[in-house]
């Protein structure tokens, strides 16, 4: 049974969001040395806030105050915060939490009234947040005898659960792909909390018989869920949802065309966030979030501006794999020393034939829920042959314009690493253009510290 | 020489007379990763079926131009094996999604290495019926391209045969997983991995010829009770004998695995009656599951829990490769549940290459402590 009472996270979550609303409304505040330092801002703040405070990546503070990210940043915030009260509510309304691997999306859950929570979701959110970041979750797991070389974004989760410090799980959804690890743990984690594992196996091809089996595996999962849940799934809330999905996709797929241009009109920061919240997709607060952020983009393309200094050459990087996401303020410092800007990476890229989920019945959105699960970022690339992965990279590289192809290579990820070298070789031979791998954890801040990061960046940029 | 002895012999990949005379005579070999890949269906194409392996591999310079330090040294060591040429006598190979670093090889080796077909068979994650289904149509579709490739017809009377020549071999490996449940053990942990690694790389008719005499040699013999602890091992691909050796070298005998180089490769006949490629698909599908599928957790440990228990262990050493995700994952949960039902287990990581024995002794040693009947 669900300890409704496991929110630690969550409140802190949310306390995050009230701090940074605050903060965001202070009139003429560019950084916290306007107001005299960090630690003169602790004391301004509102009591009940100023422990959150403590936690919280001071240099994150500075970034999202800069003029040119405070909207998104706003519009990420309400996120994580509306996310939260919509979990919140949820419990204590007494739903049932379903915890489903991030390449699936929601819509199904929604429509049949359950609770989804992403599993990778806790861990993704409180490794850019907090100077503790994830790291107490992975070390409480791997105290149970759990090796380094798994995933961070599972073990992070896993640990908090041991803790106590999440909701529990009632029914747990896994797709097949992309990897052993998240596999394993989301087996673990149903044996460790008896929660019932729904399984959508994922096809290694991408051919008819493939689409049709995952339209089958999509079922089935319906068919599963309303035996375990008790719960029917309702055609008009699916309809609902779905139309919501397809805006954000919409916005998605608009945003992503405006980063060809150059020089490019979004900043870098904020991507680890697009991933989180394509687990949103469906709910009112994820649309908001991409017709946010889409905004602010679009407003720059129309001015002709970028994300980078004055009289800075921009040079454009398409990110081969993940963004590491303990310190976003990275990906700003790239922009600001170095006119290196962001284009698109694996975890965030919307291949354009992910289309929209046809709405006219039952039938239908399962067959679009299907298909986009083929397209989502990640399990698109991972789920059979590398040819995919390698494909739209070189594709992507010629399309955005990418003078680099950066590959910070998630420590976790064999298949990633068994890919490396063909996605780099094909990109060089196809385009030209060289690429930067490199070993981080895109979640744990200890594997590459930011220091190295910056030292690993530096080095490259002076050969482009 | 014995039976027994030419089963113990285990030829090197690189001078594998089996190999060399096969091909000698005109025969081809394809080469398969996995126990999910059904070796009747290249039987039955009248093509020589080899496990590959990677014994002996000791450097991987080749290999990490390609792979990465993140990537175990069994794919490792496999891949080298190949660019190397040490498998230049394969004609095809087959790969599956056995686990993320071995499905990955098909890419490499198609375009590195030097092998004229390429195979994958992609197996569910889970065990269900469409999942069955699925499968089914896999190795079906393998028994097409294989026909097509190698200019041959496989018949429903061809796949009948190859199966009665597999469950051959393995009611003949039953017998000897019965004869190591013996208190005077007959054979050493080492020595049976050997006797079970010789069926993968020589024609299963001559194997099961030398088996089945292997046998009456092995039932002749005392046995010793001359050991401290009664072991079962477990855990990542382990297609060498060397680390059954250490083990033994201190004191232990191990009369039994849950290893896919030995019982959950051999073990489990194929039905005899019904369509052979139903029958086959249902006993390499249904069979023990790898860790790889997912829900099947207490299944697994219930095997695990029966061998043990038939076999009359003291304790059970869960190997795990460095970078191997599903046993890094399997064997804590396993150890955690044996051990509260009173069963001792040592769960030690290892790589493929036995390059730290003097971390696994000392690691062995403290648990034969524990667990040692004298």
């Amino acid at each position: 049974m669900n300890n409704r009472k496991d929110r630690t996270i969550f409140d802190r979550i949310k306390l995050t969001g009230d701090l940074a609303k605050f903060v965001l409304q202070q009139e003429g505040l560019t950084c916290m040395d306007d107001w005299g330092g960090i630690e003169t801002v602790r004391e301004i703040l509102p009591e009940n806030l100023q422990t959150n405070f403590d936690g919280v990546q001071p240099a994150l503070i500075d970034t999202i105050l800069k003029e040119k990210n405070k909207k998104v940043a706003g519009a990420l915030l309400d996120c994580f915060v509306n996310f939260v009260d919509f979990c919140n509510e949820g419990l204590d309304a007494g739903k049932q939490v379903v915890y489903h691997y991030f390449p699936i999306s929601i819509e199904i859950f929604l429509a049949m009234d359950l609770i989804p929570i992403c599993y990778e979701i806790s861990a993704g959110l409180l490794a850019p947040l907090y100077k503790d970041g994830v790291e107490p979750g992975i070390d409480r797991l791997e105290a149970e005898g759990y090796p380094d070389h798994l995933c961070s974004a599972q073990k992070g989760t896993a640990g908090f659960l041991l803790m106590g410090q999440i909701p529990k799980p009632d029914v747990i959804v896994k797709s097949a792909t992309p990897c052993d690890t998240s596999n394993k743990l989301y087996e673990w984690t149903a044996h460790k909390f008896d929660a019932p594992l729904v399984t959508i196996e994922t096809p290694y091809y991408r051919n008819d018989r493939g689409v049709k089996f995952i339209v089958g595996e999509v079922k089935r999962l319906v068919e599963r869920l309303e035996k375990l849940t008790g719960k029917t799934l309702d055609e008009d809330k699916l309809r609902h949802y779905c139309k919501i999905a397809n805006e954000a996709i919409d916005y998605i797929l608009k945003t992503q065309e405006l980063k060809k241009l150059v020089p490019c009109p979004d900043t870098g920061w904020h991507r680890p966030a697009e991933t989180i919240f394509l687990t949103q997709l469906g709910t009112p607060m994820g649309l908001n979030y991409f017709r946010t952020l889409y905004e602010d983009v679009k407003a720059r393309a129309d001015r002709g501006e970028g994300v980078i200094p004055k009289g800075k050459k921009e040079k454009r990087f398409a990110w081969g794999y993940t963004w590491e996401a303990y310190d976003l303020t990275f990906f700003e410092w790239l922009e600001q020393e170095h006119g290196a800007t962001y284009t698109v990476d694996t975890l965030t890229y919307m291949h354009p034939e992910v289309g929209f989920v046809d709405t006219t019945s039952t039938e239908s959105m399962i067959e679009g829920l299907a298909w986009r699960i083929l397209q989502m970022p990640m399990g698109r690339q991972s789920m059979g042959f590398s040819d995919v992965w390698v494909d739209d990279f070189v594709r992507i590289v010629k399309e955005f314009s990418a003078d680099a192809l950066i590959i910070g290579g998630h420590m976790a990820c064999k298949h990633f690493w068994a890919l490396n070298k063909l996605l780099s070789d094909k990109v060089k031979e196809e385009t030209g253009v060289p690429t930067l791998r490199f070993e981080m954890d895109m979640l744990d801040k200890r594997f590459t510290p930011s220091g190295e990061l910056k030292r690993v960046m530096e080095e490259f940029l002076t050969t482009l | 020489m014995s039976a027994l002895d030419q089963l113990l012999a285990l030829p090197d990949r690189r001078e594998n007379p089996h190999i060399r005379d096969w091909k000698g005579a005109g025969g081809r070999v394809v080469g398969y990763a996995c126990r999910y890949v059904p070796e009747e269906i290249i039987h039955a194409a009248g093509i020589f079926p080899y496990r590959v392996e990677a014994r002996g591999t000791a450097e991987t310079d080749l290999a990490d131009i390609y792979l990465h330090r993140f990537n175990c040294t069994f794919s490792r060591c496999v891949l080298q094996a190949g660019l190397s040429g040490e498998y230049g006598f394969l004609d095809g190979f087959c790969l599956l999604n056995g686990c993320e670093q071995i499905r990955r090889l098909y890419e490499i080796w198609e375009k590195y290495g030097n092998t004229e077909h390429m195979y994958m068979v992609a197996v569910p994650h889970s065990v269900y019926d469409a999942g069955f289904e699925w499968y089914k149509e896999e190795i079906s579709n393998f028994t097409e391209k294989l026909s097509k490739d190698f200019g041959v017809k496989v018949s429903d009377k061809d796949l009948e045969k190859s199966i009665r020549i597999y469950n051959e071999s393995r009611r003949l490996i039953e017998q000897l997983y019965e004869l190591r449940k013996a208190d005077a053990v007959p054979i050493t942990g080492a020595d049976a991995m050997r006797t079970l690694l010789s069926g993968c790389i020589m024609p299963r008719e001559r194997y099961n010829g030398l088996l089945a005499s292997a046998l009456d040699e092995i039932r002749k013999k005392k046995g010793t009770t001359d050991y401290k602890a009664r072991l079962m091992v477990g855990g990542s691909a382990l297609d060498d004998p060397q680390l059954l050796e250490v083990i033994e070298g201190l004191g232990g005998v191990v009369v039994t695995d849950s290893l896919c180089f030995g019982s959950r490769h051999f073990l489990d006949l194929v039905e005899e009656n019904g369509a052979p490629l139903d029958a086959i698909a249902k006993r390499y599908y249904y069979g023990n599951p790898c860790p790889r599928m997912m829900n099947e957790f207490r299944n697994r440990l219930k095997a695990t829990e029966d061998l043990a228990k038939g076999a009359n262990v003291d304790g059970i050493i869960l190997q795990k490769i460095v970078f191997c995700d599903n046993h890094a994952v399997e064997s804590p949960m396993l150890a955690d549940e044996l051990e509260a039902k009173g069963i001792p287990v040592l769960v030690l990581e290892r790589e493929y290459m036995l390059s730290d024995i003097g971390r696994l002794k000392t690691r062995v040693e403290a648990f034969m402590e524990r667990i040692a009947r004298r």
